[in-house]
């Protein structure tokens, strides 16, 4: 069964269509990758598959339901977790705390109970705490002194991967990386792919991901979806894409003469 | 062992306030009696719109409102109906109110439960409004209960006002409620809650896409914060200082804001030490609005003046120390400890060098 399956997604802001009637099927523990030019909606699908913007038209199915339009926080609780293109860390906290906060969706203490300190959410609060070490662990943060520090005091790169430890921790199915090789300089993107396949077995998740590194790209994704203009030009295979006529045009233009 | 220090500290802190709160109820006078108990619900009001202000991060003031709505309510239900009959002289006093006298805890909780409503109430559309457009919306709900209770003369007797509310609020109430107040702030603010109003603060739309139900986390933080509110505002009713409309209009609200500033948005510790702090020093530039003279030069009496200072006080804290005194961070006693030590060392380092310095000679 797949786990994410877009019908016909169309989404517009005013007179601007940002992406037209998208179709796409992943199966369940696919790493897939979605590419294109700037400005081609892929930022916006992502808007659009974890809920912060509502298409016009189409359907979208995660894990055989429809969650077309659903608020952001119940598409996170039923598996969906995702980062951010431009670092949206809760940045006056710390690192842990943020990646606790990502836990929190699956607390299962109450509010009050959690107000008022009660034992079992004390319980709950000590596993999430060593769960989410674990996490960070995971993604290559593993130190009991960094993660006591406030995430802004850390440099871009570790950020990244606070994010990523983040998304991990709501429990998804689904991870959605926006352009997770950002900022980055080439040495750094083999420690980063690695980290992607890494996290991906130990948690058994799909993993869509967003990057203009072609390389990244090239380098992990099994199947790779190409926007161009807001609509769907090509997909494929790593080596199909890299040969597609189509996707060349729209990155270097049409050829001269044609 | 840490711990363990930390809990004998904690027990041998509250004892110290316990004591010297029964010092200070039996030895001060009454005008210093009734600073401690302005200082009190000043802390009080300081933790409610720290909850929404601070550690939320929605700038509201719509906590005149709140005040306003927890006084009245006090004050309409604590007070005897003899006594009501004799000050709603223009309009009489609304049925059921006329009639009866509840003491004073269940008068309070019903001033506390009352304001949770209403902070509901507001919280709910304040979901849909935004940063500045939030601050002007609840401006205008506490300038709307302002007007409300100066017309609304069969309930609150409009511009005359409420006096004669009896004086159950004692030091020891006050004081009780401003540490019930703040352990439970700064338990909320240490939990998972907590975190998840703080991951609100920091980036709404990532705090939405983690999982975190923004209307039912902003909603029942404004509702907290709220009843919260609404117990300052039932204890001030309780102190006997009379209840009348204009004590709540802005300034009331900015005060109370300013007091927080200064502490320290976000900061639970801050919000105490500024709400003491500040409390004591209106009380000490009162000597600024009566007449002044200094040697041969003297000033006739201002007025407000003091209110100048205060004004400028913030600007200052604003301009150049704009987190406040504690930023957000909270007193703890770790951190107590290591200042006591580094300040014993200081002082033995420098008795020390002192005394070889003697020796020298």
């Amino acid at each position: 069964m797949p786990i994410l399956q877009l019908d016909q997604v169309t989404i517009k802001f005013g007179g601007l269509t940002a992406v037209s009637g998208v179709s796409l099927s992943m199966d369940d523990g696919d790493l897939w990758g979605l590419i294109g030019p700037n400005g081609s909606g892929k930022t916006t699908m992502f808007n659009m598959i974890t809920g912060v913007y509502r298409p016009v038209s189409g359907t979208i199915y995660f894990d055989g339901r429809d969650v077309t339009g659903l608020r952001p926080d119940i598409i996170t609780s039923l598996g969906i977790a995702r980062t951010f293109q431009n670092i949206r860390s809760f940045s006056e906290l710390k690192v842990i705390e943020n990646v606790m906060a990502g836990r929190y969706v699956r607390q299962k203490s109450s509010t009050l109970a959690s107000i008022l300190g009660l034992p079992n959410y004390k319980r709950e609060e000590k596993a999430m705490h060593s769960y989410c070490s674990d996490l960070l662990g995971a993604v290559g943060l593993g130190d009991s002194l960094l993660e006591e520090r406030k995430v802004s005091e850390l440099p871009y790169g570790l950020q990244r991967r606070v994010e990523i430890a983040r998304a991990l921790a709501t429990g998804p199915k689904l991870l959605l990386l926006d352009e997770p090789a950002a900022g980055m300089t080439p040495e750094e993107f083999g420690d980063l792919m690695d980290c992607i396949q890494k996290v991906r077995r130990q948690f058994d998740l799909s993993v869509l991901l967003i990057s203009h590194e072609m390389k990244v790209v090239m380098g992990i994704c099994e199947n790779i979806v190409v926007l161009n203009h807001g609509q769907k030009i090509a997909t494929g295979s790593p080596l199909d894409i890299q040969s597609n006529p189509d996707v060349i045009e729209a990155y270097l233009g049409e050829p001269e003469g044609a | 062992m840490r711990r363990h220090l930390h809990i004998a500290l904690t027990v041998l802190a509250i004892a110290l306030l316990a004591l010297s709160i029964s010092w200070a109820d039996t030895h001060l006078n009454a005008y210093w009696n009734r600073v401690l108990r302005v200082a009190g619900v000043s802390i009080i009001l300081g933790q409610g719109l720290n909850l929404v202000n601070g550690i939320l991060g929605q700038f509201s003031l719509a906590h005149g409102g709140l005040t306003l709505i927890a006084s009245y309510v006090y004050a309409l239900l604590a007070m005897s109906p003899e006594r009501k009959a004799l000050i709603y002289l223009w309009k009489p006093l609304i049925w059921p109110f006329n009639g009866i006298q509840w003491p004073h805890v269940p008068s309070l909780i019903c001033a506390v439960v009352v304001t949770f409503l209403f902070g509901l109430l507001i919280g709910a559309p304040a979901l849909r409004l935004r940063g500045d457009y939030l601050t002007i919306g609840t401006m205008a709900f506490t300038e709307a209960m302002v007007i409300l209770s100066f017309n609304l003369v069969q309930v609150t007797n409009g511009p005359m006002g409420i006096k004669g509310v009896p004086e159950h609020a004692t030091i020891w109430w006050v004081w009780g409620a401003a540490l019930l107040a703040t352990v439970f702030v700064y338990s909320l603010s240490q939990s998972s809650y907590g975190r998840a109003l703080k991951c609100i603060r920091e980036d709404e739309t990532a705090a939405e896409l983690m999982g975190i139900n923004l209307a039912y986390h902003k909603t029942l933080a404004f509702a907290i914060s709220a009843a919260i509110t609404g117990l300052g505002g039932g204890l001030l009713a309780g102190m006997g200082l009379g209840v009348d409309p204009n004590q709540f209009r802005s300034v009331f609200t900015f005060q109370v804001l300013m007091t927080v500033t200064i502490g320290g948005l976000g900061s639970v510790s801050g919000t105490v030490i500024a709400a003491v702090f500040v409390t004591f020093l209106v009380e000490w530039l009162r000597i600024l609005d009566a007449p002044l003279s200094v040697g041969s030069f003297s000033l006739p009496a201002m007025l407000g003046l003091r209110w100048v200072v205060f004004a400028t006080l913030l600007i200052l804290t604003v301009l150049y120390k704009r987190e406040g005194l504690m930023g957000r961070n909270e007193l703890s006693w770790d951190a107590l400890l290591s200042a006591a030590e580094r300040a014993y060392s200081r002082v033995r380092g420098a008795s020390s060098r002192g005394r070889r310095a003697q020796g020298e000679k």
